[in-house]
């Protein structure tokens, strides 16, 4: 009992600090209690969500390797598993500098510009009056496939996308606090599309507009 | 607005949540934002250590991405990678623990969390609290204190005015008895 509560002990010691437990043989009973301690681990508020480091970091080494697996077609399009080693030894050596960031900081000047989208073959349609869309307002739209708010921020009147970042959900527009709810996980966005709290989250890619006869435009797929 | 324009719907009320996939078909790119934390979070669920889901998680996508079709609805996409998490999982418990997964899955106590789709993140949550709501005072105290509020086994033994050996036993014990809970448990 002693030995197998120590060899626990330490599993549980390295979850707490987020570091890989020690490899040893384990009889299924004891496999099963480890399996219950991850479960439980993971039931910690937040605590199984990635960093924005680590998501960013994935996304280059893996677009390396889809650059080299294009450069080189005929050698099938297997990645290797040196990728594996980089993004790894990036995140240990992170690790060991105590560098790596949390999810619950934000840090707004490193998150790209958003991106526009612009269908290859659009057309302008008209969403509300300029008039009826005083600072702090929205107005959700669908159409041709685009899930869409046309919203006044600040006097400064923009469309974005009306689809979360996080997973897809469709937002809704809180008026009384003037930001944009996800009904599935919590996520918010200001009325300028940056996300609120969970700074590992994508802005909300803007929509093409435009004003035309005090009607505000949105460009969608034709 | 013309006939000729595309039709235009002002959306009102509150419309349900719809895994609507218009951002996420920009290449593989898109796919990767739009499944990566689904992904990472359904390998945390089962290491419990950011270092092992950092690891797991770029060996899904290493595996997977070369043979994405991308143009296949996100639901598709989702599930495949889900299904070679599940690999990848295997894998790795058999080569740390030396252990088969799938038996290991059989045998305890985790019903929602096998069963319920990876995208309800909140089913992890609700049986975690179900495991420690079904425990002995003392076992649940213990476990509350370690995983929830990150006590070191010295503060919890403190805290439960026990010696550290002690708290190190009733730790082992309670995860016993939470991998042993029935499967009834929500």
């Amino acid at each position: 009992m002693s030995r197998a509560a120590d060899r626990l002990a330490r599993v549980v010691d390295a979850l707490l600090h987020e570091r890989k437990p020690p490899r040893f043989p384990a009889e299924p009973e004891e496999a099963a209690a480890l399996y219950a301690a991850a479960a439980l681990k993971a039931s910690r508020p937040g605590a199984d969500l990635p960093s924005r480091d680590f998501i960013a970091n994935l996304e280059r080494q893996l677009g390396a390797e889809v650059a080299r697996a294009e450069a080189a077609p005929g050698r099938g399009r297997r990645f290797t598993r040196r990728t594996l080693l980089q993004v790894c030894g990036a995140s240990a050596a992170a690790a060991v500098a105590g560098v790596l960031v949390d999810r619950a900081v934000t840090r707004p000047e490193a998150r790209p510009a958003p991106t526009t989208m612009v269908p290859t073959s659009g057309r302008w349609i008209p969403v509300v009056s300029l008039a009826a869309l005083a600072p702090g307002q929205g107005m959700r739209f669908s159409s041709s496939g685009v899930e869409g708010f046309v919203v006044n921020h600040a006097g400064n009147v923009q469309a974005m996308s009306a689809v979360c970042t996080h997973m897809g959900c469709i937002l809704r527009f809180n008026q009384r606090q003037a930001r944009l709810d996800c009904p599935c996980h919590g996520a918010s966005f200001d009325l300028d599309g940056s996300p609120l709290a969970r700074g590992y989250l994508d802005s909300l890619p803007r929509l093409a507009s435009r004003v035309r006869a005090d009607h505000v435009e949105v460009q969608v797929p034709a | 607005m013309s006939d000729e324009q595309p039709a235009l719907s002002i959306v009102g009320g509150n419309p349900a949540p719809s895994p609507f996939g218009a951002t996420v078909t920009d290449g593989w790119e898109g796919v990767y934002r739009a499944t990566v934390i689904l992904v990472y979070r359904y390998i945390y669920a089962r290491v419990g250590n950011r270092a092992d889901a950092e690891d797991l998680t770029t060996q899904v996508y290493l595996r997977a991405l070369p043979r994405l079709r991308l143009s296949a609805a996100i639901e598709e996409i989702r599930s495949y990678l889900v299904a070679t998490a599940r690999t990848v999982l295997a894998d790795h418990w058999r080569d740390r623990y030396d252990v088969r997964v799938d038996a290991l899955e059989e045998s305890i106590a985790t019903p929602e969390i096998r069963r319920s789709s990876p995208h309800d993140e909140e089913a992890g949550v609700r049986r975690a609290g179900a495991i420690l709501g079904a425990l002995p005072d003392n076992y649940r105290r213990v476990l509350e204190l370690r995983f929830l509020r990150g006590y070191s086994l010295r503060e919890t033994a403190a805290e439960l005015k026990i010696t550290v050996s002690n708290a190190k036993v009733m730790q082992h014990r309670a995860l016993r008895r939470a991998a042993a809970l029935p499967e009834e448990l929500p």
